[in-house]
């Protein structure tokens, strides 16, 4: 009885190589599954309720919003001087020649949004998303940008 | 000789008597009220971690200390009972399920461990807890069929060990000290 108590009170072997084992495992775990996760979490752009655009988080560029269409800043310059040039009818091109939305800025892992043509600025003004499951919404473009895991 | 240390069924072997009848009875609506009112303290204190499902489990303390002290089918009996009264009060179908199923394995695994020697009621806590969360886990698998939750179950299982620590340090001075 008195020996039972003893034992009762305190950890056993058992108790302690039982928690390092599962410690261990599971920190194994964890840190294999984020190193193979690392390029896994995603920047999605809905427009209007549909997504229109997956991009990596991880990979630095600029992006324009422009109607329902995404444009890396360079392809965007270029199709804007095409379109001076040329008188391409194409209508992809005819939009990002009026206008664009949104510019979106993905560096280091965290998106913000740099610019828009929407007068509250409200997007411009939110501050720098990092992590799984926030947003910046622009309202009157109908933009939701969201950090989703891969 | 050997299997009086300290098992669950180990108190059987000091002669100790799980309580029978009315007392039973009285014990098993007391344990579930306690239960329930531990859960209900715990969702007040709001844990804001990435991963869902990591919490203290004070309820388990229950499970644990009825495990010992009232025996096997009692303690089914006041996890039911405490997962049924607290899911249709403060919550909904989906929750009781997600909690039946950690609750059995959970008992089943602390049942199967506890008559191990070399775990004191730290390890069959530690055991318990983790058990909880796979149940829910594979609960959620079952439902949500995404496999991606399994990503959970790392986070899930450190936490689990270590409110499992706690649980069971509490539960061995209980258990001592509380004679039923």
């Amino acid at each position: 009885m008195s020996q039972n108590e003893k034992i009762e009170k305190r950890f056993s072997v058992g108790d302690v190589i039982l928690l390092a084992v599962i410690l261990l495992i599971c920190g194994i775990l964890l840190f294999v599954w984020n190193i193979g996760k690392s390029d896994g979490h995603y920047v999605s752009i809905m427009v209007d309720g549909e997504e229109i655009k997956h991009i990596s988080l991880y990979d630095d560029e600029t992006y324009v919003v422009a109607g329902k269409s995404v444009f890396t800043i360079d392809e965007y310059e270029d199709k804007n001087n095409e379109d001076k040039h040329s008188e391409n009818e194409n209508v992809t091109i005819q939009d990002v020649h009026t206008e664009y939305n949104n510019v979106i800025l993905i560096k280091d892992g965290s998106v913000d949004v740099t610019d828009a043509n929407c007068r509250d600025k409200i997007c411009v003004n939110n501050s720098v998303i990092n992590s799984v499951g926030e947003t910046i919404i622009c309202l009157p473009h109908k933009l939701v940008i969201e950090i989703k895991a891969g | 000789m050997s299997k009086e240390k300290n098992s669950v069924v180990s108190e059987k072997d000091k002669e100790y008597e799980y309580p029978k009848g009315n007392r039973l009875v009285a014990l098993c609506g007391v344990f579930t009220a306690l239960a329930m009112i531990l859960s209900y303290l715990e969702s007040l204190v709001p844990v804001t971690v990435a991963v869902p499902g990591v919490k203290l489990g004070l309820a388990n303390l229950v499970t644990i200390i009825a495990l010992r002290k009232l025996g096997l089918k009692p303690t089914i009996i006041i996890s039911v009972g405490r997962i049924v009264l607290s899911g249709l009060l403060f919550s909904n179908l989906a929750v009781i399920i997600y909690s039946l199923s950690g609750a059995a394995l959970s008992i089943l695994i602390m049942v199967i461990v506890s008559r191990f020697s070399f775990f004191t009621v730290i390890g069959v806590s530690i055991c318990g807890a983790i058990a909880h969360n796979a149940g829910q886990i594979l609960a959620a698998t079952v439902v949500l069929e995404n496999m991606n939750i399994f990503y959970y179950m790392a986070v899930l299982g450190i936490s689990g060990a270590i409110a499992g620590t706690f649980i069971g340090i509490l539960a061995g001075y209980i258990i001592k000290n509380i004679h039923i």
